[in-house]
């Protein structure tokens, strides 16, 4: 069996995604005591997978799952069940040091919040020096220098040389998030995992570091995963979207025909929030004031049921799945599958 | 009661750090009517939050209002008494801080909180006017027992709103109250402040970065740069043309979910150290429409149709020159 860190065969990586779920749950146990039974299903067998050089946003409301998944990905929290291959390989079976070592090599997570995922302590060098040491052993300090100087250019800080001295206080909210991706991007990753890079940011900023992405992605090769709750930022950016609610996957498709064309109401629901200075002046009042359920021991049905304004009496007894509905374009939702003529 | 609400006037606020004091607010005209939604908008550390602080003095050394006037309801609050403040806030005024999740006590029930407001004025309440404003934003008066981490971001910002309402106030000051939220619970806060304020009448001072989020919501908007208003007028004629450079730039910054996409810049570049500002006007350095007369002079606003802008391309001689070449 082939080390993570080295290339397979080249037919062979062209066909196999850079990761892939195949009915990923987590759970987590919670209520009073020791002994409670009770089951917090915060991702629900989800499956996807994420090919080379591409960038898919997932997208859902605070409480969704999606940090779930990115976790599960990075490997924080161990799965309760289904499973995930990295290339082919699954994670499970990643036992040694090294191994592990070289997954969140390939792997690594950009942070939501770059004012506190910065130690103030060190300059920001620093995360970027010490995970070089860590994942590429082989380099002199000298190279290690060289490479960070490198990466925090690419990342669009210059002068380097300056910016590696600084302290974290002495950078903007943007500049620190650009360090976020410096750190990731030290040992050539395959797929970073960025969790809300930008929510935290000002609107003037944001749009330069998903064009940051977008850059990484042909210049560096990676893929992302792009968590976000905002569908217009995911638009721009992604090839794919999947939107996620309640801890399951209710749409997924090529960015441009979901949102052209959403299938589910919460897709629905999501687009009509974001804010748009363009469209006709339309108070909409929906009077939708829900919040995604925590699914504790879930019964079957939709867990979108409670808030969706298109609810029939066979979403409370039966948990739609996700079928196809269009090229590449599949949905969760009875209504929507009654509407496209597929048979259930 | 008199339609001028809020009258601010040359307001100007420094943050004194020995060698050069730091102008975060620089002369700041601002009117606010009786019921008015007056949205402020800016990127980070251009003196929005300042103003709002300046306004609802609250300001704390080492910053200190330098000059100007802020009057509520014909009274000058920044010559009046600390005392006299007490009473006026919550009761006149009222103030929503950017995070709730800090504001709120978090050893403290949201019911005791609201009574700490209550007894620190004299007016007579009823007891159930706590059940009542939680009622108003949607919550269930049942989270009056509750404490602060047994409510989601989006019910504790309700919370506190709720709060701000308790003796229903002319003028409620809020300070990024969705920035914490994403945009489903977003969109419902913003939706409810304006249901909020069409069936109580009050006024509301919103301050944001995020243009877009005030362009249904807000009658008027000022765009803050550098300490410095930059552009003010009706909302909808900012958002339809507007003749600023640094509000087109806002505009602009982040992609629509409709329409063709388009690649993006955003506003390149930071907001200047206020501490030594740029030469001319202040946003020359980063506009993409400066010609040479930019560093050299520092423009003024400019009636411009229906709104004012600080921006020399307007300035009445500029323009004249324009035409001739």
């Amino acid at each position: 069996m082939t080390s993570v860190d080295v290339e397979p065969g080249v037919t062979e990586s062209a066909a196999t995604p850079v990761i892939e779920a195949r009915d990923l749950s987590r759970h987590f146990r919670v209520g009073r005591g020791f002994f409670s039974k009770q089951q917090l299903h915060a991702v629900d067998n989800v499956s996807f997978s994420i090919g080379r050089q591409e960038i898919v946003a997932l997208a859902g409301e605070s409480g969704s799952g999606k940090s779930t998944i990115a976790r599960l990905l990075a490997g924080v929290y161990k799965p309760t069940g289904g499973e995930i291959f990295y290339q082919g390989r699954p994670m499970s079976s990643f036992k040694s040091r090294k191994d592990q070592l070289s997954y969140r090599g390939d792997v690594p997570m950009v942070f939501q919040d770059p004012f506190s995922s910065l130690n103030p302590a060190f300059r920001v060098s620093h995360g970027v020096l010490r995970s070089l040491k860590l994942h590429r052993p082989e380099l002199t300090r000298q190279q290690r220098q060289d490479e960070a100087a490198q990466v925090i250019e690419a990342v669009g800080l210059t002068p380097a040389g300056d910016i590696m001295d600084r302290y974290p206080y002495e950078l903007s909210g943007g500049q620190r998030q650009r360090i976020g991706f410096a750190q990731a991007l030290a040992h050539k990753p395959k797929l970073i995992l960025a969790d809300e890079p930008v929510s935290m940011l000002d609107v003037s900023i944001r749009i330069g570091l998903l064009n940051l992405m977008a850059e990484l992605r042909s210049s560096a090769g990676v893929s992302f995963l792009y968590i976000t709750h905002d569908i217009a930022s995911a638009r721009y950016v992604a090839d794919r979207l999947m939107i996620m609610y309640a801890g399951h996957i209710v749409e997924t498709g090529p960015a441009e025909s979901v949102l052209a064309n959403p299938k589910h109401p919460y897709t629905d629901l999501l687009l009509g929030a974001v804010p748009d200075p363009r469209a006709p002046l339309s108070l909409g009042i929906e009077g939708d004031t829900g919040e995604p359920p925590k699914v504790v021991d879930p019964t079957p049905g939709c867990r979108f049921r409670w808030r969706c304004p298109l609810a029939i009496d066979r979403c409370h007894v039966e948990t739609p799945v996700l079928r196809r509905l269009g090229e590449n374009h599949e949905a969760a939702c009875h209504v929507a599958e009654a509407d496209a003529g597929v048979a259930g | 009661m008199p339609d001028q609400l809020l009258e601010v006037r040359d307001l100007t606020v420094s943050y004194d750090t020995g060698e050069h004091p730091v102008v975060a607010v620089d002369h700041v005209d601002l009117d606010v009517q009786a019921g008015e939604f007056v949205g402020i908008v800016g990127e980070s550390g251009c003196g929005k939050s300042t103003l709002l602080f300046a306004i609802a003095q609250l300001l704390s050394s080492p910053a200190a209002i330098t000059g100007g006037s802020v009057k509520f309801l014909g009274q000058n609050l920044v010559t009046m008494s600390e005392k006299k403040l007490a009473a006026l806030r919550w009761r006149d005024f009222s103030v929503v801080m950017q995070s709730a999740m800090n504001a709120l006590n978090p050893v403290k029930s949201i019911g005791a909180q609201f009574q700490d407001t209550i007894m620190a004025h004299d007016e007579v309440v009823d007891d159930n006017r706590p059940a009542e404003v939680l009622r108003l934003v949607g919550i269930d008066p049942i989270h009056l027992k509750s404490y602060p981490h047994q409510l989601s971001g989006g019910m504790r910002q309700r919370a506190m709103i709720a709060m701000a309402l308790l003796f229903t106030p002319d003028l409620i000051i809020m300070d990024e109250p969705t920035s914490a939220l994403d945009v489903v619970a977003q969109r419902s806060l913003m939706v409810q402040i304006k249901e909020l304020q069409r069936k109580l009448g009050f006024a509301v001072i919103f301050v944001t970065h995020d243009m877009s989020l005030v362009s249904h919501f807000s009658d008027k908007l000022v765009v803050m740069y550098a300490g410095q208003v930059v552009e003010f007028g009706d909302t909808r004629a900012v958002f339809d043309h507007p003749e600023h450079p640094y509000s087109e730039g806002l505009l602009d910054a982040f992609p629509s979910i409709r329409g063709p996409k388009v690649p993006l810049t955003g506003i390149p570049g930071a907001p200047p150290n206020l501490a030594s500002p740029p030469p001319g006007c202040r946003f020359q350095p980063r506009c993409p429409k400066a010609f040479e007369d930019c560093p050299k002079i520092e423009p003024e606003l400019y009636q411009v149709g229906a709104v004012q802008s600080r921006c020399l391309l307007h300035a009445p001689s500029i323009e004249s020159a324009k035409e001739v070449s």
